[in-house]
């Protein structure tokens, strides 16, 4: 979380310039969220310049890894190598391991990227772990298009070992750069608190942005599901977050640099506790 | 989670006018219509579209029926096409919309159960789903008192019963096993009947029937133009 808030640190205020261009020398390692923060940053800094966004210095292992999620492909109009793509890219189609960035732009790519998570996981994660990893994507996928109003938003998953436990991490990130949790909430239950940290912790709590009342489920579940997976929910909009542990600890963050919409982050460790 | 099989059905010497037979709707024929992989039921969109589709059908069956909704196999079910749907219709039967039916599930996985009753819970509502298999076994989704559970299972395993019946079996004051019975009545796990006699108003409750029987030896279909028709493809 830390490498992304300087992202945004970096984006937050920025002015008009003919170009940008992101400089990723010391970027060793990136993981879902940190690709989904980098598309998003991308399209702001490509609305600021009305050109894409140019990242120099890529390490190899991290192109291959950028262009393996297709960071290039989802977000071509926004981002691109300044050293130009590799032709002839040979993707595995059979890997095990992740859901590319995939853009969620109405209810038909919530099921595309469900049926597609559950082709892929399935070949390792147990069914009730399955299910809890499907949940937590329906959910969240269902919120970017209902809630945020950006029909550019985005998710992303993959699997990795955990060091010398030999446990398995699944890491969820789903971000978009629409009118995040306060306004979304606001819009139907007027002012609830005095800043975005409490729209955070009324959407935890379950309140729904639906004109039907119903709804306000989904980051309950979510939040369930990680925590009950041993892992952790990380929700952030505009300039606060929320960070829920397995262990049950939850911590709330203000005066984070602005990030417009919401992103989140869901870890989810395999096999999930029973 | 108890489970229950009933599958001898039992003899009542009460007639139960026109009621018992069951009429089936298969889910995966409406994820289709929905433009859903055949055994996927997801999104809030589609719970709605599905609800408002199955809405009509559930009011044309006959009172004093069961519409079963069967899932197919392994099928996929998020909470919020669950809470859409599911609850949805859950509510309206409660509240007394469609009159003395009711919806059975069919061919929930564990998963889909777990996820039904993740929503009830965090929604805090009381409703209870009876989950029923083609053998006649059958439990329920959602929460329910030990009291009340235990005078559903006396009642599905007699077929019907009265209050004094319930009080005699269960060892209970009148008043007690009414209210029980009119509990279990009013979340739709049973269905009723009433008689005058001189000795006043008396009513019998029914559970639910959606096996083949003596007056019951067809399954009902819902066709997809909604029109309620048996396996020969006579009117019900």
């Amino acid at each position: 979380m830390g490498d992304v808030e300087a992202l945004h640190a970096l984006v937050d205020g920025r002015r008009p310039a003919e170009r940008f261009v992101l400089d990723m020398r010391r970027v060793g390692f990136v993981k879902p969220y940190g690709v989904v923060a980098l598309f998003l940053a991308a399209r702001r800094l490509a609305g600021l310049s009305g050109r894409r966004v140019e990242l120099a210095n890529v390490d190899h292992q991290v192109r291959s890894y950028l262009e393996r999620m297709d960071l290039f492909e989802v977000g071509g109009d926004w981002v691109a190598p300044a050293e130009g793509l590799d032709a002839g890219w040979d993707r595995n189609p059979q890997t095990p391991n992740l859901l590319e960035l995939t853009a969620i732009e109405g209810p038909q790519d919530v099921v595309t990227a469900i049926t597609r998570a559950e082709r892929v996981f399935s070949r390792w994660l147990d069914v009730p772990d399955l299910n809890g990893l499907l949940r937590v994507l329906s959910e969240l996928c269902a919120n970017v298009h209902q809630h945020s109003g950006d029909p550019l938003g985005c998710v992303m998953i993959q699997k990795y070992e955990e060091g010398a436990s030999g446990r398995t991490i699944v890491c969820v990130a789903v971000g978009d750069l629409g009118c995040g949790v306060r306004a979304s909430l606001a819009a139907r239950h007027g002012e609830i608190g005095r800043e975005p940290l409490d729209y955070l912790h009324a959407a935890m709590a379950g309140r729904t942005s639906r004109e039907s009342g119903r709804g306000g489920l989904g980051l309950r579940l979510v939040e369930e599901v990680a925590k009950g997976a041993g892992g952790r929910l990380w929700l952030r909009s505009e300039t606060a977050a929320v960070l829920g542990r397995a262990s049950g600890e939850s911590r709330s963050h203000r005066g984070l640099r602005h990030a417009p919409g919401t992103q989140v982050a869901v870890d989810l460790r395999s096999p999930f506790p029973s | 989670m108890s489970s229950y099989n009933f599958s001898e059905p039992s003899q009542t010497s009460r007639e139960t006018s026109g009621a018992g037979k069951a009429a089936r709707y298969e889910m995966a024929g409406l994820s289709s219509s929905l433009g859903l992989p055949e055994r996927y039921f997801l999104t809030r969109e589609k719970g709605d579209q599905a609800y408002r589709f199955l809405e009509g059908h559930l009011g044309q069956i006959p009172e004093r029926r069961a519409l079963i909704l069967s899932f197919p196999p392994e099928q996929v079910v998020d909470a919020s096409f669950a809470d859409e749907f599911v609850i949805r219709l859950g509510e309206k039967l409660v509240a007394g919309e469609f009159g003395e039916r009711t919806a059975l599930l069919e061919g929930l996985t564990e998963d889909s159960i777990h996820n039904l009753e993740a929503v009830i819970r965090l929604r805090r509502t009381k409703l209870v789903f009876l989950l029923v298999d083609p053998e006649g076994g059958w439990r329920h989704a959602g929460p329910l008192e030990p009291s009340l559970s235990e005078a559903l299972v006396l009642t599905a395993s007699r077929g019907t019963i009265t209050a004094p019946e319930l009080a005699r079996d269960l060892r209970l004051a009148l008043n007690t096993a009414n209210n029980r019975l009119k509990r279990l009545h009013a979340l739709r796990l049973l269905w009723r009947e009433h008689e005058v006699s001189e000795k006043g108003l008396r009513y019998i409750y029914h559970f639910w029937e959606w096996l083949g029987g003596d007056d019951n030896n067809v399954d009902n279909k819902v066709s997809n133009s909604g029109e309620v028709r048996d396996q020969e493809g006579k009117h019900g």
